[in-house]
């Protein structure tokens, strides 16, 4: 099954590379055409969050939340019966994430054997590559080289005064990161629950960057340059259904925060 | 909002792990590469070269004394002049002292890989490495020229003492001035070469993974004849008495006249696909396949027998002192040793 999964991308992105000729060209093509495939999802994911945002200031909520804030088990059940009621999943911000996983291991998958290699790897390669779609005798060998990258390898740009080379891609893959995760994160607002959630996401915020920076510093920069061109048409995606916040980028969260902590 | 913040973290916590693991794959791997010399048999695998007793199987020496993982050998080590040449993944060319493995030489100021062995002619050594270039060394390690490719190079180079030939991955098979390292010919053969050629008299004989096998005019290059494969041919064809023997991917093993590229006979589904050349016994020939089969066949194309081992076979046997030397991958054992019949004489795993 996971195999078929893989198999299915390989042949998605050779293709692709077959058309255009550059393999980095081919990941931030084939980066579009999943976004694109994944772009009901989210949708789906966006709507998922924007309701829960409505729904903790919807009065009932609030009101239970004060009521039975020493009684958990009941809590529980209150707030579910008021999904229920109006007709909100829970889960329904989260599915799209889930499903996003799978993607991205396949994808990476798919760009480490497409990249192949040693002999071993190029003969697996050639075993996931669909004969009567593709011409593995013309497409090997394939050219892993994008501006001063080889994709196959973790990126380091080298320059000559330089005792080390510069990881550009994962310097790059933190910041879009950080953008991304700014510009998606709801407005900031007060109340007690709030707060606790507000330093979480801003926790979430520094930590992912640097995760994805890590990942991006570590692994092949095939995949690194999918980070990045996942998070640019990420954010262009969120800018076209207008759930960017770009006021989230100016330096006024602090001040709402002092204020909050002095309550 | 708190949960799914949560539950977000612990999921992007997951994929840093999975992805993680994933990276596993970026050390890399691939099949043994051996050979044999007097009663030594010489192994690269993994993050090391040992020196192996071809009678039982011993372990006589290896090298490095203390690996490093990042540093892989899959290269068949070469043996020459009182030396163990070998490359490894991690762009450099080794020699040890054939008695003992120590190190004699190194020459780590390649762009690539060192994927196959090395052909060594007179005083001269002959590496393909994966950064796009041929070099030749002499047996001091110093480089006495290079010569550049389109592509990296996989196979193994071959020498006649006046030109060296080298069938690369850029789809073409280069001919080259062995003193001066200038470019004789090269021919388009409409393919990538992983393992190499075989050099016979006036014709070069070269499988590619365009499911072809070519018999090369060594004078200028031309094409003699072309044979179509059913799968792509991955090893060097083997030559006896006017007879060429390869196998590939699709599973079948062809008996070709060298002179005409016709077929004398051929199995089709022996197994799994094969990716080795033949071990040549007295009566035949033995196959390794992916499915870990060792299928002998005499040379009128009758099956002799099979034997099935634990782990896949991809490296190509190598036959000496009555003995059927193998590599196996995912096995329990990196080496076994078979005797003309197909019964196992020792097996060998890497020291722990």
């Amino acid at each position: 099954m996971w195999e078929a999964f893989i198999s299915i991308f390989i042949n998605v992105l050779l293709f692709i590379y077959q058309v255009v000729g550059n393999f980095g060209v081919a990941i931030i093509l084939f980066t579009l055409l999943v976004r694109l495939v994944t772009h009901p999802l989210t949708v789906q994911q966006l709507k998922g969050a924007s309701a829960m945002q409505d729904l903790q200031k919807d009065k009932r909520w609030i009101e239970i939340q004060a009521k039975y804030k020493n009684d958990r088990e009941k809590l529980a059940q209150e707030q579910m019966a008021l999904y229920k009621e109006l007709g909100i999943s829970p889960f329904s911000s989260c599915l799209p994430t889930l499903i996003q996983f799978p993607i991205i291991i396949g994808l990476y998958q798919a760009v480490i054997q497409a990249l192949a290699a040693t002999p071993i790897e190029l003969f697996r390669l050639t075993k996931y590559v669909w004969g009567d779609f593709l011409n593995v005798g013309a497409l090997i060998p394939l050219n892993s080289h994008f501006l001063w990258m080889d994709l196959s390898q973790p990126e380091r740009l080298n320059l000559t005064f330089l005792p080390f080379g510069i990881p550009v891609l994962a310097i790059v893959v933190t910041v879009t990161t950080y953008i991304q995760s700014k510009m998606m994160s709801p407005a900031p607002s007060s109340g007690g629950q709030k707060d606790q959630a507000a330093m979480m996401s801003s926790m979430m915020n520094i930590y992912m960057p640097l995760l994805m920076g890590w990942l991006a510093w570590s692994l092949a920069s095939g995949l690194a340059l999918y980070f990045l061109a996942s998070n640019l048409i990420g954010i262009l995606q969120y800018a076209l259904l207008g759930k960017l916040n770009w006021r989230n980028l100016l330096p006024q969260k602090k001040e709402v925060v002092a204020k909050a902590s002095k309550k | 909002m708190k949960s799914r913040i949560v539950f977000t973290l612990i999921m992007s916590l997951i994929l840093a792990a999975l992805l993680t693991s994933c990276s596993g794959s970026m050390t890399a791997t691939s099949w043994p590469g051996y050979s044999v010399f007097e009663d030594k048999i010489f192994l690269s695998y993994q993050t090391g070269v040992f020196a192996i007793n071809l009678n039982n199987g011993n372990l006589v020496w290896q090298y490095p004394e203390k690996a490093e993982s990042r540093r892989n050998y899959y290269a068949s080590p070469q043996v020459a002049d009182g030396q163990v040449i070998v490359g490894d993944y991690l762009n450099t060319l080794h020699s040890l002292n054939l008695e003992n493995g120590t190190e004699k030489w190194i020459y780590d100021t390649v762009n690539g890989r060192f994927i196959s062995g090395v052909a060594v002619v007179k005083d001269t050594i002959l590496a393909s490495a994966s950064d796009n270039y041929l070099y030749a060394f002499d047996l001091s390690g110093d480089v006495r020229w290079k010569f550049q490719t389109k592509a990296a190079n996989w196979a193994k180079p071959a020498s006649d003492g006046v030109a060296a030939y080298l069938p690369s991955m850029d789809h073409h098979l280069y001919a080259v001035d062995l003193k001066s390292g200038a470019e004789l010919w090269q021919t388009d053969l409409g393919g990538a070469v992983v393992g190499g050629l075989e050099l016979n008299g006036e014709r070069l004989y070269v499988g590619t993974l365009s499911n072809e096998l070519l018999a090369v005019d060594k004078k200028d290059g031309k094409v003699v004849w072309r044979f179509a494969a059913d799968g792509a041919v991955w090893a060097i064809p083997i030559l006896k008495e006017g007879v060429l023997y390869f196998a590939d991917t699709a599973s079948t093993i062809y008996a070709l006249d060298a002179e005409a590229g016709t077929v004398r006979w051929r199995i089709s589904e022996v197994g799994g696909p094969i990716v080795g050349s033949a071990g040549m016994m007295e009566k035949g020939l033995v196959f390794p396949t992916e499915d870990g089969k060792l299928v002998a066949v005499d040379f009128n194309g009758q099956r002799l027998w099979e034997k099935q081992i634990n782990g896949k076979l991809y490296s190509s046997p190598v036959v000496a002192e009555g003995r059927i030397i193998t590599g196996v991958n995912d096995g329990d054992a990196v080496l076994k040793a078979f005797d003309f019949n197909g019964s196992e004489l020792w097996s060998f795993a890497l020291p722990k």
